[in-house]
């Protein structure tokens, strides 16, 4: 549930429980003291008449006339004693309304110069029951206005209270490691919040530091591989020249020279994407696509025609792209290299090429691993073969720093890579290969 | 040739002096950049192998310091691979080819011997072994005089036997002189074997040598006896 809703749900149920409670003791209250006013003046009524029949020997007719109010009856000396009772009752309203009302009565005895009397006063309790209704719904129709207006203005508070923090919260979740800049927060009035930002800030800031520092270290790290690895290779080539060698030793060498050139491969395309990644291949140029696939295709035609591949082209003329040069090339070349080595004997590639994107199929084995899966570090179909499988990771690196949608789809053994330009910003892009 | 290497990684240094020689070179090192910018000053030489990333100097500036001096001295550059702005520089700055690390020493042989080609005005640009007459200008080959066709990478990987003729070459660097580094040895195995038997059978067929050996275990070599 939300904040805001879940605060103004708690500033509105308790007083609404609060005012339920009191409402329903209220009333209570109110209606008795409005019934307990009815009573007195009941009793008042027993009063005088009482004092006024004490003064005649019996009471006059005009008194004992039917009145709906008031009954009297001449008894004699009661057995049960003289007990004053007072109930509710029920009683016919031939005045107004004409129906049977609740109402009080009072019935008492009372004695003249001679006789006992037996009188029972009523009165009705509309009027009172009016009153008491009338003053609930008002209570209960201010209090529903009271806590609806509580509700909003409770929303309405929080929300600015709570601006600060929702400003932190989107900035967190706009957060990308990737993107250098410095977390900036707005300070505010309240400590709480000026201490969250604080704390988002500088665990940020290392973050940020850790993240280049382990970027820088990986750089480092294969550049240095380098020169031992280019010693290695060099040594390796002049032992070769040698004339002395048997074939055992002719054996051991090639096979050391294989490995080596694995771990060099390896390498360069780890530090290619490292340097990617640490920003180095920002600067772009407007190229034609057209006539750098055209150049590269030419370059390995005779290549795909030795392995009885069929090459189909659809190359449009105008394929401008703003992209790092070099990175473009590297780009090309391994979606070529790919389309090449993962294919069948006497099978197809198919180019297809516009100023929106670039689809590149071919035929090939069975997939076993997921499409999206290949495009992970390390990630191959067969485990056992050569190339160390870091030919798509390359792919996916470029498209996402060029801003480039990619993405592998394989279907009855063909494999189809598809390439986006001038699609939205790389986060998507990113996130759609990630889920 | 007298060739200037500009390398501080000593071993790497050696290896390339010790493949070099033995084409006929002559070698003088240098393992920093005051020592080749000494060397530089005083003594004139057909080429110089700079590595950019030396460790008290930039590669560059003595780029420089060759283009001013008169003669034509041809310029390689070593740099890292990937390094587009290296390359770039390098290249405006007068510098002829550039070799990115690890290199094979075939190709680096290869480069400099199609670097001098390029440098020597007198003459035609033609190599010549026995029958064989290579014009790489116009990429042509001939034997005995008359002309066979080859396909480009026929023809490079033919210029390129015989640049760095009487030595093995892996089939990683002939895949690397062809199409580049972005290729598996594993993926052009077949073709490489392929084509190397076609050229032979090509050059065999018009009367040539059969000057391509298969070395056992580890390559192929252009032998001229």
């Amino acid at each position: 549930m939300k904040l805001l809703r879940k605060t103004g749900n708690y500033y509105t149920i308790a007083p609404l429980l609060l005012f339920l409670a009191g409402g329903i003791l209220f009333f209570f209250t109110l209606k008795s003291y409005i019934n307990k006013d009815v009573s007195e003046k009941l009793m008042e009524e027993k009063i005088a008449l009482e004092n006024k029949i004490k003064l005649f020997d019996s009471i006059p007719g005009i008194m004992l006339a039917l009145d709906g109010n008031r009954t009297i009856k001449k008894v004699y000396a009661p057995d049960s004693g003289f007990k004053t009772l007072m109930k509710d009752t029920i009683l016919y309203d031939e005045l107004e309304s004409h129906e049977e009302v609740p109402a009080r009565a009072i019935r008492f005895f009372a004695k003249s110069k001679v006789y006992w009397y037996q009188i029972t006063l009523s009165k009705s309790l509309v009027e009172s029951d009016d009153l008491i209704y009338a003053i609930a719904v008002s209570l209960v129709v201010l209090i529903a206005l009271f806590l609806i207006s509580i509700y909003f203005i409770t929303i309405r508070v929080s929300k600015i209270i709570w601006s600060p923090f929702y400003d932190s919260l989107r900035k967190i979740k706009e957060y990308d490691l990737s993107r250098t800049s410095k977390m900036q927060m707005i300070p505010s009035d309240i400590d709480e919040f000026n201490e969250l930002n604080r704390a988002i800030e500088t665990m940020t800031d290392k973050i940020q530091t850790d993240y280049k520092n382990l970027k820088e270290f990986t750089e480092n790290a294969s550049h240095e591989i380098q020169t031992p690895l280019a010693i290695i290779q060099a040594k390796l080539e002049l032992l070769m020249q040698r004339d002395n060698l048997k074939e055992r030793d002719m054996i051991l060498i090639q096979t050391i020279s294989d490995a080596i050139s694995r771990l060099s491969k390896l390498n360069q395309a780890l530090l290619l994407l490292a340097k990617i990644e640490n920003l180095q291949y920002r600067h772009k140029e407007t190229i034609q696509l057209s006539g750098l696939f055209q150049r590269q295709i030419d370059n390995f035609r005779e290549l795909i025609e030795a392995r009885g591949l069929t090459l189909l082209t659809h190359l449009e003329e105008e394929c401008a792209l703003t992209i790092n040069p070099l990175l473009g090339d590297i780009l090309i070349t391994n979606l070529i290299t790919n389309a090449i080595r993962h294919n069948v004997e006497q099978g197809w590639i198919k180019v297809e090429l516009s100023q929106s994107g670039l689809i590149i199929s071919n035929t090939g084995n069975p997939l076993i691993r997921e499409p999206q899966e290949l495009f992970g570090r390390f990630r191959k179909d067969k485990s056992d073969s050569e190339s160390p499988g870091l030919g798509l990771a390359i792919v996916e690196k470029i498209c996402d720093t060029e801003g480039i949608q990619v993405s592998y789809t394989y279907n009855q053994l063909i494999h189809k890579v598809s390439l986006q330009f001038n699609s939205s910003p790389t986060k998507q892009g990113k996130q759609q290969l990630q889920d | 040739m007298k060739i200037l290497i500009a390398e501080d990684e000593k071993s790497l240094s050696e290896s390339i002096v010790n493949y070099l020689q033995q084409e006929g070179c002559i070698c003088e090192t240098a393992f920093d950049y005051r020592t080749a910018s000494a060397k530089l000053e005083i003594y004139a030489y057909d080429c110089v192998i700079v590595d950019i990333s030396l460790p008290d100097g930039n590669g560059l500036n003595l780029i420089r310091q060759i283009k001013k001096k008169e003669g034509q001295t041809g310029v390689i550059i070593i740099s890292a691979k990937n390094s587009l702005d290296d390359k770039v520089d390098g290249l405006e700055i007068g510098a002829d080819d550039y070799i990115t690390k690890p290199f094979h020493l075939s190709e680096l042989n290869a480069r400099l011997k199609a670097l001098d080609r390029r440098r020597n005005f007198e003459g035609e640009k033609e190599i010549k072994i026995n029958e064989l007459l290579l014009v790489p200008d116009i990429q042509t080959v001939k034997i005995n005089n008359q002309r066979i066709d080859l396909t480009k990478k026929e023809f490079d990987l033919l210029l390129f036997f015989i640049s760095n003729k009487n030595r093995v070459l892996t089939k990683d660097a002939i895949a690397e002189h062809l199409w580049g580094d972005n290729i598996d040895s594993s993926d052009s195995f077949d073709f490489i074997y392929t084509h190397i038997k076609n050229l032979r059978k090509k050059l065999i067929e018009r009367g040539c040598t059969d000057y391509i050996k298969t070395i056992y275990g580890m390559g192929y070599k252009f032998l001229i006896p």
